[in-house]
């Protein structure tokens, strides 16, 4: 028996959204160009090249995925595959591609596209950063001209979800195939890509702008705009500028940066959960740590709350569920959030055998609980943070050192090596099978050394079903073992905001990026 | 002269092997990772490939070693990041550094040393106090601060002049277009370089008049006016000249924070994109660049010298 679902056509998916409260304007006017930031010049317009933001955000435009998050509802949708399917255990998924699609030279889009694509992100020598998403793909075939089949090693009821992150897009065999190495083809990397999405490359000045026209005959309906541009500016600041000058007109925005276009009547402002979050992590490796008593007293040793507004007055909430509010179809459990009470932390903690020694340190069996505090350099947030925290430890007596670190240095090489005593970190869930990643035994961001069978088994069977109402149940089921056994400590879920030109229309509440499958639905007011 | 000139590039050759060889080792030890590996959620075994494929997992003396017999046929590599040949990635930027950088040059030469002179020319008048006062302004305040002051007056408040980018995008070429997003940055650029160059002159020019030729000049009867244009200049210049000649790989060699702020895609601004990156290649092929635009202005100054005052020789 083969389970179907998510036969909805993108574009129908689309409609459906126009009752939420986020509804988009399907019968916009068309014409106009809409100028959007990047902060570097993107290393590889190829999107399965490892890369970094700036090439994520152009890349989706030009280049479409099977699935894609729709960024009004964080939902997964069917984007160049019209409908998919798997089998019973989920090893075997179809997908189904819109026929008559075209790349932007007008060759035709077919299987043999897929195949190839998924092929040389299975290459070890292409280094992408999604291969891990496809560790578990035992073969890629093509079935037909418009269908091919994926055969996993193993149930996975997340693989067509993992498809809709950055990185995998589809690539065109014609053009690519006759490289020895992907990263041969530089005209196609910097500055001439073929892609199949609503945009396509009219000009490129690396580090300077790239300049898109629409796409005629993008599958899901010729974009609204008549273009989109792209200009390198580095600066934050200087972006929040052009915005105000007209020369961009959309930038994701900074907190500090709200006062300089809050009250201009040409800018519109956009807030929305930015489906991640700021959290404490303990290594679970140390013994300080281990005993989940002590965890639960440090939470409650720390008044989040008040840290939050000090740090994020009124841009987002502090509570102890690691699901993200924003995911609405997972029911949220129903645990108590654990507030401020040290007196309640040093009686918890006393308990477990810590007791202030004659200097006023906790110390048990001749050993003071002693640890330091890693923190990241740049993010100013969690720099304010790192230090809220240590006098908030101090004050229970707890020696506590804070080390403020280069982020791709020592922070990153003890996060790799998990040898840090506690670390603040922003954890993004851009959708729900990052959890597992973070959460479970062997998950591949779980640097903090997490184990427990109970969260290890539940993933599993989320990850052996494909409906959601049952996946929905199995979350609510962690989020109750999670509380009870916390893995880390949750500081912030941190709103997040963008600034767009009041004339432009069909903003979706998200960050650019993750906007830019959808841009075809961007409009500019006559 | 030739000898000379030969011994001083000789010499700026080992000046630009010790500067790449320490910028090299600098960076080895600088702590981060090359932007696309410094990713928390990457994958190991991904970083292991990307390192393998980069030569990121050779011991650095053995990159070293490579990187340097790959200079030694001219050849600076391929950015990390961008998998673009440095070389081409440099002549690319350089016509739009060339530019901010020759424009600000030019404001420099154009104001400064007038101004210089005329302070000299009148020397605690009103007019040389307010001149030395705007220096003394131009070269304590900040160029990035100025520059987000002007992008606030005259694009965002005033909106005469574009805040940043180089041109219209979309629009054909025009000079008038790109003069109007040249003239915020090469101004700020030009600001302290102007003010320092004026203060030069004015020196330089009052230190000559007092100098005995000068009184023999006014005592054989010649006009204040031919005094100054003519033999005061002379002599005044030379001091003025090595001012330019430390100024000009400054303006030549990239205005990072300028190019970064205004948006100006140049050497400069590559160059902190490259050092925010840790793409070492592109690092050090810009390093480079500058280096040789320093050593080689130098010499040009130097051989200037010459040409200008018969009282130097290099033989």
């Amino acid at each position: 028996m083969v389970r179907r679902f998510s036969h909805l056509l993108a574009a129908l998916a689309v409609t459906f959204a126009l009752s939420g409260a986020w509804a988009q304007n399907l019968d916009a006017p068309r014409g106009g160009v809409v100028q959007i930031p990047l902060a570097t010049t993107p290393g590889s317009l190829m999107p399965i090249l490892p890369s970094e933001l700036a090439s994520a955000i152009i890349n989706w435009t030009m280049f479409s995925p099977l699935t894609a998050v729709n960024p009004w509802t964080n939902e997964v949708e069917p984007y160049l595959a019209e409908r998919y399917d798997a089998n019973e255990d989920l090893t075997v998924w179809t997908f189904y591609l819109h026929q008559g699609v075209t790349w932007h030279d007008g060759e035709p889009l077919t299987a043999e596209d897929v195949k190839f694509t998924f092929d040389a992100i299975r290459d070890p020598e292409t280094a992408a950063t999604t291969a891990p998403d496809f560790r578990g793909v035992v073969d890629v075939e093509v079935v037909d001209t418009y269908t091919v089949r994926v055969t996993l090693e193993a149930s996975d009821g997340f693989f067509a979800d993992r498809l809709s992150l950055g990185g995998n897009e589809i690539i065109p065999k014609h053009i690519l195939e006759g490289f020895d190495s992907l990263y041969d083809a530089t005209e196609f990397i910097t500055r001439a890509p073929i892609g199949s999405g609503p945009f396509k490359m009219r000009n490129a000045s690396p580090g300077n702008f790239y300049e898109l026209v629409a796409n005629e005959d993008f599958f899901l309906g010729r974009p609204f705009l008549d273009g989109l541009t792209f200009r390198v500016v580095p600066d934050g600041n200087t972006r929040v500028t052009q915005l105000l000058t007209r020369q961009l007109d959309w930038v994701d925005l900074e907190a500090p940066q709200l006062p300089s276009v809050r009250n201009n009547p040409n800018i519109a402002v956009t807030t929305f959960d930015s489906l991640g979050y700021q959290l404490f992590a303990w290594n679970l490796r140390n013994p300080l740590f281990q005993d989940p008593r002590v965890r639960i007293a440090m939470t409650h040793a720390v008044d989040r709350r008040a840290m939050a507004n000090t740090v994020s007055p009124g841009l987002g909430y502090v509570d102890d569920v690691f699901i993200p509010a924003g995911v609405e179809w997972v029911a949220r459990p129903d645990v108590e959030y654990r507030e401020y009470d040290p007196e309640l932390a040093l009686q918890i903690l006393a308990e477990v055998g810590w007791t202030p020694n004659a200097d006023g340190i906790l110390e048990r069996d001749g050993e003071t609980f002693s640890f330091y505090i890693l923190v990241d350099r740049g993010d100013v947030q969690r720099e304010q943070m790192g230090l809220i925290l240590q006098q908030y430890f101090t004050d229970i007596g707890m020696d506590v050192e804070y080390i403020l670190a280069e982020r791709g240095g020592r922070w990153l090489e003890e996060t790799q090596q998990r040898t840090f005593d506690t670390r603040l970190a922003a954890f993004p869930l851009p959708n729900l099978d990052w959890a597992q990643r973070l959460y479970t035994c062997n998950g591949p961001f779980n640097s903090q050394s997490y184990c427990n069978e109970e969260v290890d088994r539940i993933f599993r069977a989320v990850l052996s079903t494909i409906d959601r109402e049952e996946q929905s149940r199995l979350l609510t089921e962690v989020g109750y073992v999670l509380h009870a056994d916390p893995p880390n400590m949750v500081l912030l879920w941190r709103d997040r905001m963008t600034a767009h030109a009041a004339d432009v229309g069909n903003i979706p509440p998200n960050n650019i990026k993750d906007s830019m499958p959808f841009s075809h639905l961007l409009y500019r007011q006559r | 002269m030739t000898e000379y000139a030969i011994k001083q590039l000789l010499a700026g050759v080992a000046v630009l092997f010790v500067v790449v060889t320490a910028t090299f080792f600098l960076i080895q030890a600088a702590p981060g990772r090359l932007s696309i590996l410094a990713d928390p959620t990457l994958d190991p075994s991904v970083a292991a490939a990307i390192e393998r494929r980069l030569g990121l997992d050779q011991p650095v003396a053995v990159q070293y070693v490579r990187w340097m017999s790959n200079i030694a046929q001219g050849d600076l590599g391929r950015s990390l990041v961008f998998n673009r040949p440095v070389m081409q990635m440099i002549v690319e930027r350089l016509p739009a550094t060339l530019l901010l950088g020759f424009t600000a040059l030019l404001i420099t030469v154009l104001v400064g040393i007038p101004s210089g002179i005329v302070a000299a020319r009148w020397p605690n008048s009103l007019l040389d106090q307010a001149l030395s006062f705007a220096s003394i302004l131009g070269l304590a305040t900040p160029n990035f601060w100025l520059g987000i002051l002007l992008i606030i007056l005259f694009s965002v408040q005033l909106g005469w002049l574009p805040g940043a980018g180089m041109q219209t995008i979309g629009q054909p070429f025009s000079v008038l277009d790109r003069l109007s997003y040249l003239v915020l940055p090469a101004v700020v650029l030009a600001t302290s370089t102007t003010a320092e160059l004026m203060r030069y002159t004015r020196s330089s020019w009052l230190e000559a008049i007092n100098q005995d030729f000068v009184r023999t000049a006014r005592s054989k009867g010649l006009v204040e006016s031919r005094v100054h244009g003519k033999h005061i200049m002379k002599n005044a210049l030379i001091p003025v000249l090595t001012i330019l000649g430390l100024t000009l790989p400054r303006l030549v060699g990239g205005a990072a924070i300028i190019e970064s702020l205004f948006s100006w895609p140049g050497i400069g601004s590559m160059a902190v994109n490259a050092a925010i990156g840790r793409d070492t290649p592109l690092i050090l092929g810009t390093t480079i660049f500058v280096a040789v635009a320093v050593i080689v202005s130098n010499l040009l100054i130097d051989l200037l010298y010459g040409a200008i005052d018969p009282r130097i020789r290099f033989d």
